[in-house]
């Protein structure tokens, strides 16, 4: 089996080679034998590093402590489930589990452009296996993951004990789908550059990877901010560590692009622009990988250092040369058709929400490489933490949210004085309206202030925008007001379902801002039959018992909940030790309501029964995960628009409306 | 126009440019337990330290709370800490020589771009004598061949979707 894996591997890399070179003959010399063979040995190079997963899979799944691998991130004691999340769990999975992402990708992205966009696909294909080259050549040569071992052992290391935990299971494949989804859309760019087809047709084509990939990237930093809250214990979700800055970055590039390219598709503006955001977007990502595994920056996050750093440096900068040297050589081709009309106008607002998005995504790279530019220009290490970000990009945050209520509103091309008035005066009122009732309510935080403020303006103008929709069509229509909202979503599901992203983002930033603002946390020493007091609650700690077994020990805590003297539940946090590798972790528990989190962690507890908790109060952070599921909805509203569905409404209204007529 | 943009931008730069100053003269345990870095690994500061038997985080959140209670200024126990860990156990940079770069640049940036782009715009917009066509003047005219009653509803129907399309 290992020598299958093996040999997978080194004919993927051949296949991959062969793609490259096959699309790109074929388009240069328009020939379509070589471009449909080049698509054919991309497709063989996904079925091998399919069937080289599925070896290491196997091995995993079986324990084949031969592969220096199995060895180290499983164990025999290791649950199932978990056998399956090794993949991802060292260094040589998780770029064999990329590469299969990648190469299925774009597989995916041929057989949807199998009987289009022909002039561009070629391109596709040869810019996917380029990256598809780059990563098998990691696997081939310089991190094999079916390298055995001389003296296997009768037991393995096992997986770390802090991913062993379900967000775990489910955080890093979100993120490597968003993170890969990129390649796709940086293809169709490239095609285009490369073409001369510089019109918005590559953009259409890649509206989905791009709505995919930033979903996925979203849901990636999501679920992986759940993981911190849940298992990390310090009660809280986003620690601006490297590669958590890694992943968010291109998230912000992304969102920009995502923004900026409505201004291109309806005013062929903006097209250098758009293309730079594609190309930072990518580039991003491999930058992401590269922090992870290169060792440059200390993160708890990343792999162990591994050399790899040079070539993923060396590969970003073939990137960034290639692609903007084509963006340069099509420069002339990229001017804009149209201009901007006035700065008081949409396309403003746009602009300026992309200055802010990138601004972030520039502030956030700089304070993640700036240890290591001091380190080469002063030789004295230095820490860029929480509170740089928090300080830098908070300011800058605040700002985007209010142009997330100002973008949607105001209107194209050019806003009047009495448009701005009919628009803002009712949302600017509620929100400086909501301000005063915070502040009257004891809310001192000027940010806390600030975002309830515009929050309550976004969430109005984007009420106001479904409200003015729907009224239209119950007055045009005749409809009822429930079945137009409905009709509102079927026929614009792209603008409808963006403005349901507003609303989740709009929820993220209450959650956050509140959580951060307003947490009250506490340490407190207990015997058994004692309570101690945080905010609101009461905790009585009753009891405690041990479990153990072969792969961990738990100590586990029992606590009652009162609030008002009523028991509202029972707390069980939980510390364990983890017997391969040797390691203490801890278990939150935590009660959840949308007003606040009760979060508690179980610091100690001695043989006479002596408790140490430290227990957390944060307020309205359920807001933040909610404003996730939020964010999912509306983007499935937005990716899959019906044009059947939007077909039918349209139709239905003209017959509704000639009928009125007759 | 633009220069309440600008301003806006400056507000901002402002503001921004304001995060780095020194407030250590009275800090608070917490502040100043958030501004040193634990040196266990975990890369938290040493107030959010997940660690509850940390080696490092434990001993310094005693050691602060003792020293301000003692008199001394979160000041004194930040640069105490300094001396003997280096500047790598500060959570921030200090705004001071290179280190002023890590904050400046991000606003520099931001504010110079923006500046760009108003400029950029504002000249575009300049460029157009007054009275030339925009791309909107191009779209062709409503077509006339109706009754009064549809008149009145095309009327209706136009003022909807230009609500619809703000």
């Amino acid at each position: 089996m290992i020598a299958i894996g093996n040999l997978a591997l080194y004919l993927a890399l051949a296949t991959s080679l062969y793609a490259i070179a096959a699309s790109s003959y074929g388009a240069l010399a328009r020939r379509k034998e070589f471009v449909a063979s080049g698509e054919h040995a991309a497709y063989a190079t996904w079925g091998l590093v399919t069937i080289a997963t599925i070896v290491m899979v196997n091995a995993l799944m079986t324990n084949d402590f031969t592969i220096k691998y199995v060895a180290a991130y499983t164990s025999t004691t290791l649950p199932t489930r978990f056998r399956f999340t090794a993949l991802w769990g060292g260094m040589e999975g998780s770029l064999l589990f990329w590469t299969l992402i990648l190469t299925s990708f774009t597989s995916l992205a041929q057989f949807q452009n199998r009987n289009r966009n022909r002039e561009l696909m070629p391109y596709v294909t040869a810019t996917a296996s380029t990256v598809a080259v780059f990563f098998v050549s990691l696997l081939v040569f310089l991190t094999p993951p079916f390298a055995l071992l001389a003296r296997p052992p009768v037991e393995g290391t096992d997986l770390n004990p802090l991913l062993q935990n379900y967000w775990m299971q489910i955080h890093p494949p979100a993120l490597y789908l968003g993170y890969v989804s990129w390649t796709i859309p940086f293809g169709f760019a490239i095609g285009a550059l490369v073409t001369g087809r510089l019109d918005d047709l590559w953009i259409r084509t890649s509206r989905r990877w791009c709505l995919m990939a930033w979903f996925f990237l979203s849901l990636g930093n999501l679920f992986g901010a759940r993981w911190a809250y849940e298992v990390l214990g310090w009660g809280g979700y986003w620690a601006w560590d490297p590669v958590e800055n890694a992943a968010f970055m291109p998230l912000l590039t992304g969102t920009a692009y995502l923004h900026s390219v409505m201004i291109q598709e309806r005013k062929d503006m903006l097209k250098v622009w758009n293309m730079t955001l594609i190309i930072l977007t990518f580039a991003l990502t491999i930058f992401g990988t590269f922090l992870t595994r290169s060792g440059v920056i200390s993160s708890v996050h990343s792999f162990t250092e591994s050399g790899l750093g040079p070539y993923f440096l060396t590969f970003l900068a073939f990137i960034l040369v290639f692609s903007f040297g084509l963006v340069t050589y099509r420069l002339r081709e990229l001017r804009p058709r149209h201009q901007l009309d006035s700065l008081l106008s949409r396309e403003s607002a746009f602009l300026f929400n992309n200055l802010l998005l990138v601004g972030i995504a520039f502030a956030t790279l700089w304070g993640t490489i700036f240890p290591v530019l001091s380190e080469w220009v002063r030789g004295v290490k230095i820490t860029v933490g929480p509170p740089f970000f928090n300080r830098v990009n908070g300011p800058l945050a605040v700002a985007l949210l209010l142009l997330m209520g100002v973008g949607p509103v105001i209107a194209w091309r050019r806003a009047t004085f009495r448009n701005l008035v009919d628009n803002f005066f009712k949302p600017t009122a509620l929100g400086l309206g909501c301000g005063a009732f915070g502040f009257a309510l004891g809310m001192r935080s000027l940010s806390a202030i600030l975002v309830v403020s515009f929050s309550a303006f976004v969430l109005c103008t984007v009420a106001a925008e479904f409200h003015s929709g729907a009224r239209a069509r119950v007055t045009m229509v005749g409809e009822t007001y429930t079945t137009a909202l409905i009709g509102l979503f079927r026929k614009n599901q792209r603008r409808y379902g963006g403005y349901v992203i507003h609303v989740g983002v709009v929820f993220m930033f209450l959650g956050v801002t509140m959580s951060s603002v307003y947490r009250v946390e506490e340490l407190h020493t207990v015997k058994k039959g004692e309570r101690f007091t945080i905010g609101r609650y009461t905790l009585e700690y009753q009891d405690s018992a041990n479990k153990d077994d072969s792969h961990m020990a738990q100590l586990i805590a029992t606590l009652a909940v009162y609030e008002d003297e009523n028991l509202i539940t029972t707390l069980y946090p939980e510390k364990r030790f983890y017997k391969r590798p040797e390691q203490p972790a801890t278990e939150v528990d935590m009660r959840s309501t949308m007003r606040d989190d009760l979060y508690v962690v179980l610091g100690s507890l001695d043989d006479r029964g002596i408790a140490t908790f430290q227990a957390y109060v944060n307020p309205l952070v359920w807001w933040l995960w909610f404003g996730g599921v939020v964010l999912v909805v509306g983007t499935g509203i937005a990716a899959f628009p019906s044009r059947k569905a939007a077909f039918r409404e349209r139709a239905r209204e003209t017959s509704v409306i000639r009928r009125q007529q007759a | 126009m633009i220069k309440r943009v600008l301003a806006s931008l400056t507000v901002l730069a402002l503001l921004g440019g304001t995060a780095p100053v020194d407030v250590r003269a009275a800090m608070s345990a917490s502040q100043v337990e958030e501004a040193l870095t634990c040196q266990c690994g975990c890369g938290l500061t040493v107030h959010s330290c997940n660690h509850l038997e940390c080696s490092f985080a434990v001993p310094a959140r005693k050691d602060i709370a003792e020293s301000l209670a003692r008199g001394e200024s979160g000041e004194q126990i930040i640069n105490r800490y300094k001396l003997k860990y280096g500047e790598k156990v500060l959570s921030s940079p200090l705004p001071e020589g290179f280190n002023l770069l890590a904050w400046i640049a991000p606003y520099a940036a931001i504010f110079l771009v923006g500046a760009l782009m108003l400029v950029l715009f504002r000249r575009q917009i300049g460029k157009r004598a007054p009275g030339s066509r925009s791309e909107a003047d191009d779209l062709p005219p409503y077509p006339d061949h109706s009754t009064p009653a549809m008149d009145e509803r095309r009327t209706r129907l136009r003022k909807e979707v230009e609500d619809l399309e703000r």
